[in-house]
């Protein structure tokens, strides 16, 4: 009876967390799909009068979001693959090697993720102009690893250092070399780990806007959020299409999170060294 | 192992190669017609290899900003220089520029944007803009501008940019909320206005008299307000640039305000807006009165969900008060930057973007959010009713700026500096709210706008 109790409480506090947090993702969509007359009605509606996709036509047909969808992902996806390729090195290496100023090399990361985005806007627009790559998106794409980079790092390395270094020696005495190591056997175990954090920095890059707005000027390299920024005229807000937009934005973060949701189970290492 | 290190290696330079072919082209020369687009306009045959960068500040119609774009391109095809011009929302407009002065490149050469005296003034004593005197009196010279126009957008004598248009405040009144109280005369000066406001009022039922918001954020509020301090006798700043708002004057009409928040004259809900909050209100049909563009009124025509609205509505003049009757300019207009390496094809620009002909055409696509400044408008037919009369008196007549009525570049500096924090919306939402004291706020903004300028000095 108290286990059944507990239970329900359980699944109820679990129902609760959850309508908190989809209801804004239902209030997206629900006016995404309303005119702009039903937006501003004095009394809310939680379903559409008259659901319409005129938003959604009008974002897809009549602005260049697709576009702005392809220049986002590509640079999403090759800004968290060049993050993990060096950011795991890096996180290995402060988690396993024993260096001088390993700890200060730590906390530098640390600084370095916590630098606000608008103290470094400026000076990252001017080097990326020096280099020829203002208002492209490959401009972005070397920006951007300023925060997933140290992000990335900072979070591989208690993943890391939470593997039992027995593993390691066990693969030392096998005749592992060091690089096999970090690759072969460690690699596979910080995976859930590696996913998460991917999965974080492929997010920071997606829903990115100050860099973008400042860096691209030219539509054709445009990301969706300055798209999004670019309907509003004066302060009257088309709230159906910003809305559209928004949850056009989110279902590749969703498939992502639902993709890789299988291949974040933990505990690959426990028992690991028993016996 | 090392062969997936290899295979994930080589998919990386694949989806960097198709990054560098797929998206970011910056020298995009097909000039293509897209509503968002940047584009590059640019006729081969008569090339002269001149180039312009132009930003253009993108307006509330997608007609509107294609014609803009058409009218660009038609530049670049009849005078061979290369246009390269984008279309930017006005939210990113600012930040853009500021990151391209301070880098010191991809400035560009000439820029379109709204609130333009106020912007220049914020750089001060490092203003970007090229001084375009000569070229405003030469085209002041051939079709006059109002008086107005001339003088709002001149800081000490000098032109940093080309007046193109004028947005204005005006007054919304739904008239069958009025009726239903027995009122036919619309209100002319702003003690009428609270009175009316508060005759109509019914919090019980969610109706409200005057929809005027005090978020932290509310540029409406910051407008409408400042106006009523003016007309009442309650400058923040007086001629000489000194501090004024310490008054009883200002103290009447922030207890004013407070009062008719505190008795739900206006909207409980007034403290959070934002500028859309005034917008949202009337169309919502919550508020009687509000001081809004007349985007509003586009938004009121625009959907049949509005149609009773727009039936009840008249847009009016803002009252004056008891001792003046400033109104706030709107001027939008072409700067030329210092950086602009061809003055004169970024003056031939202007002077083509003021053709006659065409901007006649063009500002009545944007009729009644955007009104033409020049003298001969009174005399079209167009102009001559309606909103459409209202909005060009208002251009005509529009005397107030951010700082009004400083006279001296100091102190119009410190005032438009400290209009970017919108002080006095801050100030009514500390007053409602209880944060503070009304004389705590003004001893806040005596302080703050004390920090502006001895910052600046």
């Amino acid at each position: 009876m108290n286990n059944k109790f507990v239970t329900i409480l359980h699944r109820i506090t679990v129902a609760i967390f959850l309508i908190v947090a989809l209801f804004p993702i239902y209030w997206m969509l629900n006016t995404s799909l309303k005119t702009q007359g039903e937006v501003y009605s004095k009394v809310p509606t939680f379903l559409p009068n008259n659901p319409t996709l005129d938003n959604f036509n009008y974002l897809i047909f009549e602005t260049p979001f697709m576009g702005a969808l392809k220049n986002s992902l590509l640079i999403a996806l090759v800004v968290t693959l060049l993050s993990i390729l060096i950011a795991y090195p890096t996180a290995y290496s402060i988690s396993r090697l024993k260096f001088k100023g390993r700890n200060s090399f730590a906390k530098l990361i640390l600084f370095c993720y916590l630098l606000p985005s608008s103290v470094l806007y400026i000076p990252l627009y001017i080097f990326v102009s020096r280099v020829g790559l203002s208002d492209n998106i490959m401009g972005l794409m070397l920006i951007y690893p300023t925060f997933t980079l140290p992000y990335v790092a900072w979070i591989l390395i208690p993943h890391i250092s939470s593997i039992p270094y027995d593993i390691e020696e066990a693969a030392l005495v096998d005749g592992c070399s060091k690089f096999k190591i970090m690759y072969q056997i460690i690699f596979p175990l910080t995976i859930p780990g590696v996913i998460s954090t991917a999965i974080f920095a492929f997010a920071m890059c997606w829903g990115e806007y100050l860099y973008a707005l400042v860096n691209i000027t030219d539509t054709q390299a445009k990301t969706f959020p300055l798209i999004i920024s670019g309907l509003i005229y004066g302060d009257l807000y088309p709230w159906g299409q910003i809305m559209a937009g928004s949850i056009i934005g989110c279902i590749p973060i969703l498939i992502i999170y639902i993709a890789s949701s299988r291949f974040l189970t933990g505990g690959a290492t426990a028992g690991g060294v028993k016996g | 192992m090392k062969k997936r290190l290899v295979s994930i290696l080589l998919m990386l330079v694949l989806v960097v190669s198709l990054a560098a072919c797929g998206g970011g082209t910056k020298d995009n020369t097909t000039g293509e017609n897209t509503s968002q687009g940047e584009n590059t306009s640019k006729d081969d045959s008569k090339s002269q290899d001149k180039k312009l960068t132009v930003w253009l500040e993108k307006v509330f119609s997608d007609d509107a900003n294609a014609e803009l774009q058409e009218r660009v391109k038609a530049f670049a095809e009849e005078t061979g220089i290369e246009v390269k011009f984008e279309l930017l929302a006005a939210t990113d407009f600012v930040p853009k520029l500021n990151a391209a002065i301070e880098a010191g490149s991809n400035v560009p050469d000439v820029t379109l944007t709204s609130g333009a005296i106020t912007k220049v003034l914020n750089y001060y004593p490092n203003i970007p803009n090229m001084d375009v005197t000569n070229l405003v009196s030469e085209i002041h010279a051939s079709r006059p501008y109002f008086e107005s126009i001339i003088e709002g957008s001149k800081i000490d004598g000098v032109n940093y940019f080309v007046p193109f248009y004028s947005s204005s405040t005006l007054m919304f009144i739904r008239t069958d909320k009025l009726a239903e109280k027995g009122i036919t005369d619309y209100p002319t000066t702003w003690e009428e206005v609270f009175e009316v406001a508060e005759a109509v009022s019914d919090p019980k039922n969610g109706f409200y008299g005057l929809g005027v918001g005090c978020g932290p954020t509310d540029e409406d509020c910051e407008n409408t307000f400042r106006m009523i301090m003016w007309n009442n006798g309650a400058n923040i700043f007086n001629e000489d640039g000194t501090v004024a708002i310490d008054s009883e004057n200002a103290r009447k009409m922030i207890n004013k305000y407070a009062e008719m928040y505190e008795k739900e004259i206006i909207p409980p809900s007034a403290t959070t807006w934002d500028p859309g909050g005034n917008n949202s209100t009337y169309l919502m049909g919550e508020s009687a009165i509000v001081f809004n563009a007349p985007t509003l009124y586009n938004a009121l025509k625009g959907d049949e969900a509005y149609a009773d609205i727009l039936e009840n509505t008249v847009a009016l003049a803002p009252p004056a008060g008891t001792v003046n009757s400033a109104v706030m300019e709107f001027i939008s207009g072409f700067a030329i930057m210092n950086t602009c390496k061809d003055v004169e094809s970024a003056e031939l620009f202007i002077k083509y973007m003021l053709d006659q002909e065409w901007y006649d055409s063009y500002f009545k696509i944007t009729a009644p959010v955007f009104a033409p400044i020049f003298q001969d408008a009174e005399n079209d037919e167009f102009w001559s009713e309606g909103i459409n009369k209202e909005v060009v008196n208002y251009a005509k007549n529009a005397s107030g700026y951010y700082g009004y009525p400083v006279k001296n570049i100091e102190g119009r500096v410190v005032a438009a500096k400290h209009y970017f924090t919108y002080p006095v919306a801050e100030l009514l939402n500390s007053v409602v709210t209880g944060t503070r004291s009304v004389d705590e706020a003004i001893s806040k903004m005596e302080a703050d706008i004390n920090q502006i300028t001895s910052e600046l000095k």
